[in-house]
């Protein structure tokens, strides 16, 4: 597996910017607190462009709630960054456009927006903290006051 | 202990005698129908111990199968179900231009008669009956039942609500539930099933809250009349866009939009005690008084006047 992105390092630390990349061949990530369900599974090495190597520690989806979810992300050791693979979104039925200034990621067959990225200098940058995901699941909005909404909502069962 | 090599190749009599037990029953995860009123669930509950504000008694659910959208009939006695079933029948085949295939309910004496027989036959509904005394294969009513009178019941606490209101928590129940569950398996409200559409949610309150309703011109008011009513709110209106709410001023059921709600102001706050907490205040206060009153009269001086 090889990863050829070259990253311009900030000193703010970003951790939940994502970076469009279609040069790596797998959706990665080094910070484990990301993971919803991690699955331990070292399955070798991932290749840096100056050659260096990562281990892979395992596998995982990253987001849910009400984020997008994203699949099969690696778990490297010691990676700085997040990675989203263009071709992995691809394969999952999603469509990737890039403007001059922006892109912007669909369900292949809907209109609506499922992410949006922002490009900074000359790479796309993704925030996955502020995507909100056009899930079903999501009737209300998280920011009112959801004792409220569970009173309103006849004291249903709150556990999802 | 002889080994003995024991091979179970026919019953015990006696032991099934002494021990036998139900049989178990497990729920299916599969759909099995594809369309809103394939198959409708029918049960009814109660007699409740209060009559209802409406003066009634009973409630009849009816459950869709495929998109669990759930209707709710409150009734005097069990003998309406079938013409509140026939009213709701003709409107819902309308209403979605499909026909009710299959019917299911237990063998109660409100649905198991010439009535419902005749009706079925010349409607062409198959009505299958759960078998005697298992509820369990009424499984999908019976889980309605409980989750609206659960809710019913955690919202009357709430507020203490009077009982009596029963019938107007169960149907706020019904109406939040059609909105706010998610199906499982298909993972879709059961209003988006049935209606086709997503349900809005911004309309919903709290039961039981203080609010104040306008008086829109209902009552030939004074210049300087106050011209709100402080009322709880009891339910949404199935008919039109509206709350219906209770006036306790007039002790009337009242239908309006020009509602505005209380619900945040400190959530615990009952709005049908908050006379009596003034009540208890005024005691208090009269309490106090005449501790003061007496202060100010030692009762050294009343003894004095006495010894003299």
């Amino acid at each position: 597996m090889n990863c050829f992105l070259i990253l311009q390092m900030t000193s703010k630390s970003r951790r939940s910017i994502w970076y469009l990349d279609s040069g790596c061949s797998r959706h990665m990530t080094g910070d484990k607190k990301k993971f919803m369900n991690f699955k331990k599974k070292e399955q070798g090495f991932v290749t840096y462009g100056d050659n260096n190597k990562g281990k892979i520690l395992g596998t995982g989806d990253v987001g849910g709630g009400n984020t997008l979810e994203i699949k099969d992300v690696l778990y490297v050791e010691g990676l700085k960054h997040n990675l989203l693979d263009i071709s992995q979104l691809c394969d999952k039925g999603l469509k990737v456009i890039f403007e001059s200034d922006y892109c912007t990621i669909h369900q292949k067959d809907s209109k609506e927006i499922a992410l949006k990225g922002m490009r900074h200098n000359n790479i796309y940058l993704i925030n996955l903290d502020n995507a909100s995901s056009s899930d079903i699941t999501c009737l209300v909005v998280k920011e009112e006051n959801p004792w409220l909404w569970h009173k309103r909502a006849a004291h249903i069962n709150s556990n999802n | 202990m002889p080994k003995i090599k024991f091979e179970k190749d026919k019953l015990c009599d006696a032991c099934k005698k002494g021990k036998q037990v139900k049989s178990s029953f497990h729920s299916k995860n599969v759909i099995s129908t594809s369309k809103p009123s394939e198959l409708l669930h029918m049960d009814l509950f109660g007699p409740s111990r209060i009559k209802s504000f409406g003066g009634n008694y009973y409630a009849l659910v009816i459950d869709d199968d495929y998109s669990r959208y759930t209707w709710t009939f409150f009734l005097t006695l069990k003998s309406e179900a079938f013409k509140a079933f026939k009213n709701f029948a003709k409107a819902v085949q309308n209403e979605k231009d499909l026909n009710i295939k299959v019917l299911r309910s237990d063998h109660g004496g409100e649905f198991q008669n010439e009535l419902f027989e005749n009706f079925c036959e010349e409607n062409g509904i198959m009505h299958n009956f759960s078998a005697p005394r298992t509820p369990q294969q009424n499984e999908v009513v019976e889980r309605k039942n409980r989750s609206l009178e659960e809710l019913a019941r955690t919202m009357l606490n709430e507020y203490d609500v009077p009982k009596y209101f029963w019938a107007d928590a169960v149907s706020t129940a019904c109406y939040v539930l059609k909105r706010m569950l998610i199906r499982p398996i298909l993972k879709v409200t059961p209003y988006e099933l049935f209606k086709g559409r997503k349900p809005n949610v911004t309309h919903l309150k709290i039961f039981g809250c203080k609010c104040f309703v306008l008086n829109n011109g209902k009552e030939n008011l004074g210049k300087f009349d106050s011209k709100a009513d402080e009322v709880i709110f009891l339910r949404y209106s199935l008919t039109s866009k509206a709350y219906r709410i209770f006036n306790r001023r007039t002790l009337n059921m009242e239908e309006s939009v020009h509602v505005v709600f209380d619900e945040i102001v400190d959530l615990k706050e009952n709005p049908l005690e908050s006379n009596k907490t003034n009540a208890s205040d005024e005691e208090y206060f009269k309490e106090a008084l005449d501790e003061m009153y007496l202060n100010e009269n030692p009762l050294t001086e009343l003894e004095d006047l006495a010894k003299s």
